[in-house]
């Protein structure tokens, strides 16, 4: 019986409960903005190593033609 | 005392070398000038990354003086009816809530883990006291 009674709460600060509130509102919105610009940076990160891994590979590839070219003298 | 002579070797396809040369000069410049990219990206991203942890720090403050406003007394209510396959959702995102952190503070300091985990456990007890 007493367990189904419904039951009040008297705070004696309420208005600074608001406030609070408000105040953990705005630190969640701008923590949710950090983690998303930190995203954009991981993605930023990830599309410069994917362009140096092109960049090694494309100098690889030159590299093995400059040996190519030394290994084939001209006849004289 | 002997004069060394020297050989020299003709290279068939100079321009092609040449230009092979420059090519990869040009390639490595670009790979640095990526490598100067993606260190302002790596600092900013530091930065960020501490500007986020003041912020979390400033709402677990914030949870603090929250609580500290809030009646202290344990108040035993009523548990609300909770539907069967919504008690079994929320019993697996807690899995799933539970399990996903433990890669990201994996790195973490150990005392700083632990320190967490008890705070963690103790907020679990207090729950579990709600939920009977």
């Amino acid at each position: 019986m007493v367990n189904e009674m419904p039951v009040f709460v008297k705070i004696d600060e309420y208005k600074d409960v608001l406030e609070v509130i408000e105040l953990m509102r705005n630190k969640i919105e701008q923590a949710k903005d950090i983690v998303s610009r930190i995203n954009e940076l991981k993605n930023e990160e990830d599309a410069e190593i994917e362009s140096w891994k092109m960049g090694l590979a494309d100098i690889e590839q030159k590299v093995e033609d400059i040996d190519n070219s030394l290994m084939q003298p001209e006849d004289m | 005392m002997a004069e060394q002579k020297s050989f020299y070797v003709g290279i068939s396809n100079k321009s092609d070398l040449r230009k092979g040369l420059l090519e990869c000069s040009k390639e490595i410049v670009g790979i640095l000038k990526d490598y100067e990219r993606l260190n302002s990206i790596r600092e900013e991203k530091i930065e960020k990354i501490v500007e986020l942890n003041n912020i979390v720090t400033e709402i677990k403050q914030l949870n603090n003086a929250l609580k500290s406003k809030l009646p202290n007394d344990s108040i035993k209510s009523k548990p609300l009816p909770v539907k069967k396959s919504f008690a079994k959702k929320a019993v697996k995102e807690k899995m799933v809530k539970k399990q996903a952190p433990v890669k990201i503070i994996a790195k973490k300091p150990t005392a700083e883990i632990k320190k967490l985990e008890e705070e963690l456990s103790e907020i679990e007890e207090r729950l579990n006291k709600i939920n009977v």
